[in-house]
């Protein structure tokens, strides 16, 4: 009886041990991380639906549509719907001209210095958006721009031609900004496209540009789709710039009208969180529609596929003669959202304070500000935690958005296209919103689990960066595991590899220059973020965005340049040592090259 | 230079015995000071302008004093409504404060108060008088009236025109806040994104006469800006004059004296509010928070904060930055008014919480970004 028992354990055990084996050698890891991840955005989600209920905070109020009231019956709302729908596509129109050729060009040609190029596009993240759009004003402004002194004299005219305090001029520098967004995007697939196609259609007599019209951008299509709506989610959502050029009096946005909502117009600690939840959702809807398009376009996905096991080789463009005006289009750009600001940024931090160039002005220049430099970092607290918090989130961000694209894209679930939707929530919903959900989590954290370390530590910041920047790492991983044709992976199963190692092992590598380029954009982007770290900070946590914006508000906007100047030299420098440490991430040859022909 | 060395090391010695004697004695100062040194840390918030730099040597001075020797965790970032709102929310749902100590403006120390967020420093005007003599002298300004007992003040904001030279000359600026409102000064002024100062006029006009005042400053359509990028354009040049706090004149003028940026005041009311330390209730080092809320008010404390902070205290006087304020002031003959000045202001300012003043205020805030 005893064996007979002895065995049906056994029995048992070896069966729970198979269905266990089965269970982590499939699909079921990425679904259990992807879902884990997308649990949280909605639990977030609501708790911010949840406050555009409440009055008050969203634990000590009954329900009440009186935030609905206030925003619906404001009689700006359809100006500030218009105004942000005019932002977002003039925003979007700006990063498509300069980031699809540009993507192209230090992708996919043989223009020379493109590791370089790349690297001034990467280092222009960390420069503060402030700091641009005071650039602008410097040259585009009515009263005192330079440019447009310039203009006027040329052409002997009474007025400013151009006036920088308007929505196309919110349009204009938001676009310029996020042109990096859009380039790094569609980088990743750019670098993994089959030139076979191209070469294919060169034989039969197409021409360059017929080849970029017809076969090129049809293949990036689901990326350049992706990044359009997260350059659109982006701009209606971008507070800065605005904040800057009259989105606080004529120029209304839905991002300022947020801003006001949390920094209270009538003087009082009543901060609107519900209000400011309801413009969220407002942020979130248009969003949401162009997510439908986008879903579209991943049915079908399988069109898409450029990287397949049958002797899948990158390869460059030749620019030929057109080498010249290709070099003076990238400098073009980079003049306007690289020198341009670096300039300011260089000009101010050799200042007192900022005045416009002058003679008068040249005589004030010394580097008064650079010998502060170790106060200004804010000492090696500051430092671990910013260390932390940029490691931490690029690494968790990579992890999630893999698992999450996998199941999107290499699984037939039939939740999948409501994973990927669940996963672009966040980048739907502005910052400060979530992070005010997530400082209520965090209350409520302490107040029913105080020994778990999240409120007010540096784990809050870094829950708040991973879940915002998932909708951005998640472009481009489902992006590039859509290029990755199925058989490869196929392949490695039937050679007998489990899942997940030809998750690890085959899959990885092939994607391996997209995930790099999504780190370090997370790193990068987690780097400067600023809007939720201030809401989330107290006083053990703090890092080093927090200490650039304390020093612009606090009036000391040369002593802030010089503290980006130092942080962009040495950014740019990690970049320059991360390309070289992970293959050269500028070069389309450091790819994975695969066996097999055919 | 022996001589000079032999002074420092005096002094040293004397502030050493002074820390010795506060904390050896047997009244409640000793007590707290012995109590602050077991709780061992302190977390606060200090106002951002005061820098990395000036919060260290600010702390650093609260210790010396004391005979402490403990970890103080400061937090420069600003922010005082959202830190208090943080606070009100932590009360509400009762777990301990993120800081033990914080500094804001009567709005947000009000309402804290209201939510129960605050503890009052029970024999507060015993403690002051031997911390702070000099603040105990002017107790009803260091601990005005409707937060006596919770708040101490450390500092006051004044408001004032501050203009670039180059835009505009002194005599063609606008002499009263009603002034605003003319149509020649279209573009060239900004309002900021609150009106905890404008409210403020409720302090010399007749409430509905302000609301039209501040109607016709909306109707000019002002950019609305905050303080800090406001002065950064109108020192470029692309305006030329707003409403600020004293400290960016203050603050550029130290830097680079001959900054494109002078001020001037308003002939009919100098709006100034106080900043005052508060200690939360249920801190998790209520000693070292008292400790500190009450050292706050000495000249000691101010001669640091008006160093880097450069900001006024009023009440006590002594400082350069509030001596010059206070002689310029003099010189314009305009007196600063204050929602703490008496009775009669405060009852206004308390007005503004009731269902009629809440509604006043968010009709001065349409006037103000609209003009309607």
């Amino acid at each position: 009886m005893e064996k007979v028992a002895d065995v049906s354990l056994s029995s048992s055990g070896v069966q729970a041990a198979k269905s266990l084996r089965e269970i982590i050698s499939g699909n079921s890891i990425a679904v259990f991380f992807a879902w884990a991840a997308c649990a949280v955005i909605l639990l977030l989600t609501t708790l911010i639906l949840w406050m555009s209920f409440s009055r008050g905070l969203p634990f000590e109020s009954g329900f009440s549509p009186d935030n609905y009231a206030e925003v619906f019956g404001s009689e700006h709302f359809w100006t500030v719907v218009l105004n942000t729908v005019g932002v977002g596509l003039g925003t979007v129109a700006i990063s498509i001209f300069f980031g699809v050729p540009l993507a192209w060009l230090l992708n996919r040609t043989d223009i020379p210095m493109r590791s370089l190029f790349i690297t001034m596009l990467a280092v222009t993240v960390i420069m503060p958006g402030l700091v641009k759009a005071m650039g602008w004003i410097m040259l585009l402004s009515p009263q005192v721009g330079l440019l447009n002194r310039l203009v006027m004299g040329i052409f002997r005219l009474r007025e400013a031609p151009f006036d920088i305090n308007s929505l196309w001029g919110i349009s204009f520098i938001q676009g310029l900004m996020l042109t990096p967004s859009m380039f790094f995007l569609i980088s990743g697939p750019m670098r993994s496209l089959d030139s076979a196609l191209e070469e294919a259609a060169e034989v039969v007599g197409a021409n360059r540009l017929k080849i970029i019209v017809w076969i090129t951008s049809p293949m990036l299509w689901p990326a350049i789709l992706g990044g359009i709506i997260y350059i659109f989610m982006t701009a209606i959502a971008m507070f800065e710039v605005a904040g800057l050029l009259g989105g606080l009096s004529e120029n209304r946005i839905l991002a300022t009208e947020i801003f006001l909502a949390v920094q209270p117009f009538e003087g009082s600690s009543e901060i609107k969180y519900g209000v400011a939840g309801v413009y969220g959702l407002l942020i979130m809807a248009p969003s949401l529609f162009a997510l439908f398009f986008y879903f579209q376009s991943l049915k079908q996905a399988h069109r898409y596929a450029v990287i397949t096991g049958k002797g899948y080789k990158p390869k460059d463009f030749p620019l030929g003669s057109l080498r010249y005006p290709a070099i003076l289009f990238v400098l073009f750009y980079l003049a306007l959202a690289v020198f341009l600001p670096f300039a300011v940024l260089l000009w101010a931090s050799l200042l007192p304070s900022l005045r416009m160039p002058s003679v008068e002005a040249l005589s004030l220049v010394s580097f008064k500000w650079y010998s502060e430099i170790h106060y200004l970092l804010g000492g090696f607290d500051v430092m671990r935690n910013t260390l932390l918090l940029v490691v931490g989130s690029s690494a968790l961000v990579l992890f999630f958005s893999f698992m999450i694209s996998w199941v999107v894209v290499r699984t037939k679930l039939r939740t999948r296209r409501l994973v990927d939707t669940i996963s672009m929530l966040p980048h739907a919903i502005p910052g400060i919103g979530f992070a005010f959900a997530l400082l209520i989590a965090g209350i409520m954290t302490a107040k029913w689990f105080p020994w778990v370390p999240f409120y007010n530590t540096v784990w809050i910041i870094i829950a708040g960066n991973v879940l915002n920047r998932l909708s951005y790492a998640t472009r481009i991983t489902n992006a590039a595991l859509i290029q990755v044709q199925q058989e490869l992976e196929d392949a490695a199963l039937i050679c007998g590899a489990r899942k997940w190692v030809s998750m690890l092992r085959v899959m990885m590598p092939l994607i391996r220059p997209s995930l790099v380029f999504a780190g370090l954009w997370t790193a990068l982007l987690v780097f400067r973020e600023v809007s939720m770290a201030l809401l989330l900070i107290g006083p053990k946590n703090k890092v080093l965005a927090t200490q650039l914006w304390i020093l612009w508000r606090q009036g000391d906007l040369s002593q802030a340049s010089a503290l980006s100047i130092v942080l962009i030299l040495i950014t740019g420098l990690l970049i320059l040592v991360v390309q070289r440490a992970t293959g050269k991430i500028g070069e389309p040859r450091s790819l994975p090259q695969l066996g097999g022909g055919g | 230079m022996k001589a000079k060395i032999l002074a420092v090391l005096f002094a040293v010695a004397a502030f050493g015995n002074t820390a010795v004697a506060l904390a050896q004695g047997d009244g409640p100062l000793a007590r707290l000071i012995e109590a602050a040194r077991r709780e061992d840390q302190l977390d606060l918030t200090i106002t951002s302008s005061q820098g990395e730099k000036g919060g260290k040597e600010l702390t650093d001075a609260f210790k010396k004093r004391f005979g402490l020797n403990f970890t103080v965790n400061a937090d420069l970032s600003g922010q005082e409504s959202q830190k208090f709102n943080q606070a009100v929310a932590e009360t509400k749902s009762g777990i301990p404060p993120t800081f033990d100590v914080m500094q804001g403006e009567p709005p947000v120390v009000l309402d804290l108060i209201q939510a129960g967020g605050i503890e009052r420093i029970e024999n507060w005007e015993a403690l002051l008088q031997t911390v702070s003599p000099e603040a105990y002298k002017v107790k009803e300004k260091a601990s005005p009236v409707g937060v006596a007992g919770y708040g101490f003040v450390w500092a006051n904001r004044v408001t004032v025109l501050m203009y670039n030279p180059k835009a505009i000359p002194q005599q063609e600026l606008p002499k009263t806040w009603k002034d605003l409102g003319n149509p020649k000064y279209r573009g060239a002024f900004t309002i900021p994104p609150w009106t905890t100062i404008t409210l403020m006029g409720l302090l010399n006009y007749d409430k509905d006469e302000w609301l039209e005042v501040v109607r016709s400053w909306g109707k000019l359509k002002p950019q609305v800006l905050h303080y800090a990028a406001a002065v950064e354009r109108m020192m470029i040049g692309d305006l030329k004059f707003l409403e600020t706090n004293t400290h960016y004149y203050f603050n550029h003028k130290a830097k680079d004296p001959s900054a494109p940026i002078e001020m001037s005041f308003f002939s009919d009311f100098t709006p100034t509010r106080e900043v005052a330390y508060v200690v939360r209730k249920g801190a998790k080092h209520p000693n070292a928070a008292k400790l500190f809320a009450l050292w706050a008010t000495t000249e000691e404390a101010n001669r640091i904060f008006e160093k880097y902070s450069v900001i006024e205290n009023l009440s006590l006087g002594t400082g350069p930055v509030t001596r010059k304020t206070l002689e310029k002031l003099r010189q314009a003959n305009v007196k600063p008014v204050s929602w703490f000045d008496n009775q009669q202001s405060l009852e206004k300012f308390l007005w503004l919480g009731t269902e009629e003043g809440r509604k006043y205020s968010q009709a001065i805030a349409r006037a103000q970004r609209e003009g309607k």
